[in-house]
């Protein structure tokens, strides 16, 4: 065994050929037997008992919140939308202190989060029925040329909990690539075979969380109104080198997808209205030196069409870009303390200006 | 096309059925010979011409050689043969590095950048089967094998698809007298192939392709990390590199195995080298060993006093940097293994075998266990560090990253850095379950050998918890092969 034996016959009867590849029949057994047992595992382990990253847990978590609240009949709260810059900018009870009604605010934010993802969870919200609805968008999202995927993970966990109700998929159709219309649709046992790279990275981001100082971790998917704290800033070499990396991303932006980008944001006001939600876009905090360095133009015309997606929508826009200083972030992107005590109160504010227009 | 692709389970069905089908060698070698170019054109179609110049040109210079009655006579077809295969590497691989260089001379001289780069994709696998082919034709010069009459097996020879796009580098001697037998399928070389086969794909999916993304964002933008992921990056590339490598040559040589054929072993535990001679007796061990045979032995070797050997060793070494890439980190890379090999050939260090006076071979002293470790210690983190080099996209990166490597900073702030959206974890997960399987596998046998001598219960065993794990961590996106850019 091991060696390669050398046939010299010429006359090998094909019988024996035959023989040869059912001497592997087992392996083509052990093979599916093992199939069967992934697709088991990984049904049990990611399904039921939810062993995925943290960042896909809150995801699920807040569709369960929000089918949670619509089935509880109690509606005409805030719902705040928004990327990890929300998720550590916005400090909910810090808005809840503001309102004077009796209405709360839930930062319903997830790390990675762009606008098209919104999409995903749009339905959920305009069941809840929400008094208003605050969409975070910033430069970096909105200027992103299209098509700005959403990652499969994502699409996956919203295609096995049905994020998108079949009533509604004439709607969301057009507005998802065929591919990433193609995963959310996918069959079970697709799903169960994307499943795949998720408990390792669940795993992952446990210890990747536990390890760091700041304890992000600790309440990350249920929490929807204390901030997502970080306890410490960055070095300023690792600022600076975000900070350039940030507008590496940038390089070569037109903004030539802005147009096909306001569509959509137009689309989400309209199916939000129509379920009586008021809308309020709002442009995040972006770091002042990071802001000196960005193409000018593009920020301008990035603004304008938010802007005006807004008014030809009847939504509500605030533009927060320039709000915060340099040393009120903890990175090149996230607001820090004292920053998020600023943020907050300012959308806390214009939270209640736009209700005011009602 | 990838071996771990269903396109190429289908292939090999089809390949196995054939062999069965097919009643002569000749048939089966047609049989070979198609799926080997469907294999390959499964990458670029086109560039199926240029594997077909090189098998004819090379294929005519042996037949040449062959009708030729003097030494004298062979000359200008083995000067066809080297001058088109070198030609079709500098064209293909190496025209756009020195149209830059010379740029870059042109602008540190103050002159303009006149030169003018061309637009070229690299034919994958074009360094080995070149190489391979060219051996063939360095073999039939010096008569040390009869030029092969058969255009189909000389063809086969060159193309083979198991080896064809990353080695091992076969030698005509060693392959083609297994052309002239009919194939069949035994259950022994089935399942002892896929012994080979699975072992591969452990190496390459569960280890190479989860350490890439580690590695791939610690090279991308080195300058201003610390000393540690420096480390971890030198290390982790490392592992990658050959897990990646040997995973492919396992695969490879399981499906020969399957097929009836046998092609030789690449590596032979690299880690475990306790010099950087013994490194290159482990490592790329085809490579390695045609540098020797028609490179450095007919520059002279080590025959012509020391000063010459040492230059023979650097020329060599260099080369072999230049093979792996078109870049000046790899010539770099190739010096640093010349200067190494070069030192230790100095201190007499590398296993060169000690005579006695009157010239006969010493068995050499028993080494305590302290200095092989000592040894073993020094070796490897001068390997890493030639892995960083190995790794690093420019010139500048690269001192960086030498520079982090040799003098520890004692940084250790990578939460405060972050990795961005990798799974550092994870990798550095599979860099443990590497060493302690690379360990175990030193100690007590490959996992290939060890499926071999199990019952077959025991063996359906193992094939089920290693198929599931398969399942469980096969990455969500494609990673090609390190060698295949090569």
């Amino acid at each position: 065994m091991g060696e390669v034996a050398l046939v010299d016959e010429s006359r090998v009867a094909r019988s024996e050929n035959l023989r040869a590849v059912a001497s592997l029949v087992d392996v083509a057994l052990i093979v599916a037997l093992a199939f069967g047992a992934y697709l088991l595992v990984s049904y049990l382990v990611v399904a039921k008992w939810h062993v995925i990253p943290q960042g896909l847990k809150r995801i699920v978590a807040i569709k369960s919140f929000l089918d949670d609240q619509a089935s509880s009949g109690h509606h005409g709260d805030v719902c705040i939308l928004g990327s990890s810059v929300v998720l550590e900018g916005i400090d909910a009870s810090v808005i809840d202190g503001m309102l004077t009604d009796e209405r709360q605010s839930y930062n319903l934010s997830w790390t990675g989060a762009t606008p098209r993802e919104f999409l995903l969870i749009l339905p959920a919200v305009a069941e809840a029925r929400p008094s208003l609805v605050v969409i975070s968008a910033d430069f970096g999202s909105v200027t992103t040329p299209l098509p700005n995927p959403i990652p499969d993970d994502r699409l996956t966990i919203a295609g096995w909990w049905h994020f998108l109700p079949d009533a509604d998929h004439s709607f969301f159709e057009p507005l998802f690539s065929e591919h990433e219309w193609g995963v959310l649709n996918a069959s079970r046992i697709q799903d169960l075979l994307t499943f795949r790279s998720l408990p390792p990275g669940a795993l992952d981001a446990f210890l990747r969380e536990v390890s760091r100082a700041d304890l992000r971790y600790e309440g990350y998917t249920t929490n929807y109104k204390a901030p997502w704290i970080r306890r410490k800033t960055v070095s300023q070499a690792a600022m600076d080198r975000g900070i350039a990396r940030q507008l590496a991303a940038f390089a070569g932006r037109s903004g030539g997808d802005l147009p096909e980008m306001m569509a959509i944001f137009k689309q989400m006001v309209r199916y939000l209205q129509k379920a009586d939600c008021q809308v309020l876009i709002v442009l995040a905090p972006v770091h002042p030196e990071f802001t000196a360095l960005l193409d000018n133009d593009l920020r301008a015309r990035a603004t304008e069409a938010l802007s005006e997606a807004a008014e030809e929508t009847g939504a509500v826009f605030v533009d927060h870009s320039g709000l915060l200083a340099a040393d009120e972030f903890s990175d090149p992107g996230h607001p820090f303390e004292p920053g998020r005590a600023t943020w907050s109160a300012a959308l806390g504010q214009a939270i209640l200006d736009a209700s005011s227009r009602d | 096309m990838l071996f771990q692709t269903p396109e190429f389970l289908i292939l090999m069905l089809v390949v196995m059925a054939g062999i069965v089908l097919a009643r002569t060698n000749t048939l089966q070698s047609v049989m070979l010979l198609l799926a080997s170019y469907v294999f390959y054109m499964s990458w670029n179609p086109v560039f199926i011409l240029l594997i077909l110049f090189s098998t004819l040109n090379d294929y005519v210079a042996g037949l040449g050689m062959g009708h030729a009655k003097s030494r004298r006579g062979r000359v200008p077809w083995l000067v066809m043969s080297c001058v088109t295969n070198l030609g079709l590497l500098a064209v293909f691989k190496y025209f756009n590095f020195f149209v830059d260089s010379m740029n870059a001379v042109f602008i540190w001289v103050g002159l303009e950048a006149v030169l003018p780069t061309v637009q070229l994709t690299l034919p994958v696998g074009i360094s080995f089967y070149t190489f391979q082919s060219m051996s063939y034709s360095i073999d039939v010069f010096r008569g040390d094998t009869p030029p092969e009459k058969s255009f189909i097996r000389f063809a086969l020879y060159v193309a083979f698809f198991p080896q064809l796009v990353a080695g091992p580098i076969l030698r005509s001697t060693e392959f083609l007298p297994q052309l002239y037998s009919v194939k069949s399928l035994r259950a022994e070389n089935l399942r002892s192939g896929c012994h080979l086969f699975l072992s591969g794909l452990v190496k390459k999916v569960l280890i190479a392709d989860h350490i890439a993304a580690l590695t791939d964002t610690i090279f991308k933008s080195p300058q201003g990390l610390p000393s540690i992921l420096i480390w971890l990056g030198a290390l982790a590339f490392g592992i990658q590199v050959y897990c990646d490598f040997a995973g492919y040559t396992d695969m490879a040589r399981g499906v020969c195995r399957m097929l009836g054929f046998d092609i030789p072993i690449n590596f032979n535990f690299p880690f475990a080298a306790q010099s950087i001679s013994d490194f290159w007796r482990r490592w790329h061990i085809s490579l390695a060993s045609w540098l020797r045979d028609y490179l450095y032995i007919p520059l002279g070797g080590n025959r012509h006093g020391a000063i010459n050997a040492y230059r023979n060793l650097m020329l060599t070494m260099t080369l072999a940097g230049l093979w792996h890439g078109a870049g000046w980190n790899f010539v770099l890379w190739g010096v640093y293994q010349g200067i190494f090999l070069s030192i230790e050939r100095v201190f007499g260090i590398g296993g060169r075998k000690r005579k006695s006076k009157s010239g006969e071979v010493v068995a050499p002293k028993r080494t305590p266990l302290v200095v092989k470790i000592m040894r073993w210690t020094i070796c490897q983190y001068f390997i890493f560090l030639s892995m960083a080099v190995f790794r690093s996209q420019n010139i500048s990166d690269l001192l960086y990253c030498i520079k982090k490597y040799v003098l520890f900073d004692f940084d250790f702030s990578v939460g405060a850095l972050g990795l961005g959206t990798v799974n550092p974890f994870l990798a550095v997960g599979m860099i443990g379950l590497f060493v302690v399987f690379h360990a175990w596998s030193y100690r007590v046998g490959t996992l290939a050998r060890k499926l071999d001598q199990m019952t077959r219960p025991m063996q359906l065993a193992v094939y089920f918890v290693v198929i599931l794990a398969l399942f469980a961590l096969w990455p969500s996106e494609r990673v090609d092969f390190v060698y295949f850019q090569f």
